[in-house]
């Protein structure tokens, strides 16, 4: 609720300044309304910057993300990183991941004539799993740029986390299909996609700068790997 | 004659009551002996010299001698708006008056303050929800907006898939209103960040009142279990909401941006609706 107040505060500052004149410019803030320094991470106008894409720069990126072995995804998005689509896409796998979840234990506890309750613990679960991969392991990632010397931007690094995670998201409807084997094979290839995605993009970055390019970018590729098959384990495993 | 009245009203201590409140007590007092107190206009240049009398026109009576010149300069100007209504003894009726503090909804009997905030509510909804595009007014809702209803559909929704689990039911309710009212704050913050200009509270209120629709389908999937018909009434529930929730969010931003604007709105509702179907 903090940014609730702090969207009203910004509201009211706008109201502020019109009826109080400032009588010789004697008052700090009543020219800008951004505020001092640190206070500035709080209001919108902070994070305006991030959210300036258009519909067709969204589903470019979304098309772009589809392709891992271009390797042109940061190129593209170096000079307007967004954070419109990380979010959402994360939101809207969350919803898919509960919903298809959901759907696959019912048709197997109704095929076997079993009691089924709505476990509604997989909404918070999938939402503490997506949201903090994409927050965390970006974060991670930028401290260890940073300390190899091949620093990248951290709004860029959200920015191609939370695309990579787009192709999940035909994966997880795909994944209704009753089948096993099916199952781990959808898991698997859209697993590849994205991490050959982050890694491909993330090599054309850090290959300039440094040494230990190939054991980062190993890393983070079996890491989105590890995402993939944890998804598979918890969502489609089903125990009647 | 009414000079001499004047002249023996009694001068009530200027700190026991404001000088509005003086001329407004007088106005009443005036009215009930009755309205053939009528002093013709004057001319200030030909009154008398007191500055204590100043010139007021038509049928309101003289106030009492003012002691302070900026009592002088308030009466002076009260002349400019027009002479109110014979105020009504009964304190609950709303009466525009130019004179006086405005109406007290303090000491309003509380029938009448729910029954206010009941209308508002009704008509927010029929405007939010029943949208007709040949509506003199279209801008009407925004501007008499409240939060009364959305949260009473909120909680309505809340209780309602709550009383249909059958496990969990307080965890049930709890998820459901954080993510109504979550939602609402963060698709307000999207159209915010895309750079669309609404205000905050407003879009809360819209969003909340174009959960009615939703809250009916959840009412009759509470009293008919078949999956099939759940299914169905929610889809067409749904179809309501997104419908009555367009036209807001699509006029708030930039054309460019308009399905980014609109994709959360519909993500929010088709997962309110799922929560419905899936809850038995």
């Amino acid at each position: 609720m903090v940014g609730v107040m702090l969207v009203a505060n910004d509201y009211f500052a706008i109201e502020a300044d019109t009826f109080s004149k400032p009588a010789g410019g004697s008052q700090p803030g009543s020219g800008e309304p951004q505020g001092s320094g640190w206070f500035r991470t709080f209001t919108i106008a902070a994070y305006k910057p991030y959210f300036d894409v258009d519909t067709s720069d969204i589903i470019d990126r979304l098309k772009e993300s589809l392709f891992p072995f271009r390797g042109t995804f940061t190129e593209k998005t170096a000079t307007n990183p967004d954070l419109y689509g990380p979010f959402w896409i994360c939101t809207t796998l969350i919803f898919v991941a509960a919903s298809i979840g959901t759907f696959v234990t019912y048709i197997a506890h109704k095929l076997k004539k079993k009691e089924w309750d709505y476990d509604i613990n997989l909404v918070t679960w999938s939402a503490g799993v997506f949201y903090g991969y994409v927050t965390v392991v970006p974060l991670i990632l930028y401290v260890i740029l940073k300390y190899f010397s091949a620093p990248s931007g951290l709004v860029q690094l959200f920015c191609l986390y939370g695309y990579s995670l787009f192709v999940f998201i035909p994966a997880l409807c795909l994944s209704v299909v009753p089948l096993e084997i099916f199952r781990w094979v959808i898991a698997g290839v859209a697993g590849f996609m994205s991490a050959t995605f982050v890694a491909l993009n993330l090599k054309a970055h850090i290959n300039s700068a440094g040494e230990r390019w190939f054991l980062i970018v190993t890393g983070i590729f079996l890491l989105q790997l590890a995402l993939a098959v944890v998804l598979k384990l918890y969502l489609f495993t089903v125990t009647v | 004659m009414s000079i001499s009245h004047s002249d023996t009203i009694p001068l009530r201590p200027s700190n026991s009551q404001s000088d509005i409140d003086e001329i407004r007590s007088l106005i009443d007092d005036s009215v009930h002996s009755g309205p053939a107190v009528v002093l013709p206009a004057r001319h200030p240049a030909t009154t008398p010299p007191p500055s204590s009398s100043p010139f007021i026109s038509s049928n309101i009576p003289p106030p009492p001698p003012v002691s302070s010149s900026s009592s002088l300069q308030k009466l002076q100007s009260v002349p400019a708006a027009p002479p109110p209504p014979p105020p009504v003894g009964n304190s609950s009726s709303i009466v525009a008056n130019g004179f006086g503090p405005p109406p007290n909804t303090l000491t309003e009997p509380v029938l009448d303050t729910v029954k206010r905030d009941l209308w508002r509510i009704v008509s927010n909804l029929k405007l939010v929800v029943f949208p007709n595009p040949f509506r003199e007014d279209p801008g009407k809702a925004l501007r008499d907006w409240d939060l009364w209803g959305p949260f009473f559909f909120i909680v309505f929704l809340g209780v309602a898939l709550s009383w249909s689990a059958s496990v969990k039911k307080s965890q049930v309710f709890a998820v459901a209103f954080a993510l109504l009212a979550a939602g609402a704050v963060i698709l307000t913050l999207n159209v915010l960040l895309l750079g669309g200009h609404i205000i905050f509270f407003q879009s809360l209120s819209l969003l909340g009142y174009c959960l009615f629709p939703l809250d009916v389908g959840a009412l009759i999937c509470m009293l008919k279990d078949n999956v099939v018909a759940k299914v169905i009434i929610v889809c067409l529930a749904l179809a309501w909401s997104s419908w009555a929730a367009y036209p807001f969010m699509s006029s708030a931003v930039n054309p460019n941006r308009k399905a980014l604007a609109l994709y959360p709105v519909l993500l929010m509702y088709l997962s309110v609706g799922f929560l419905i179907i899936a809850i038995d």
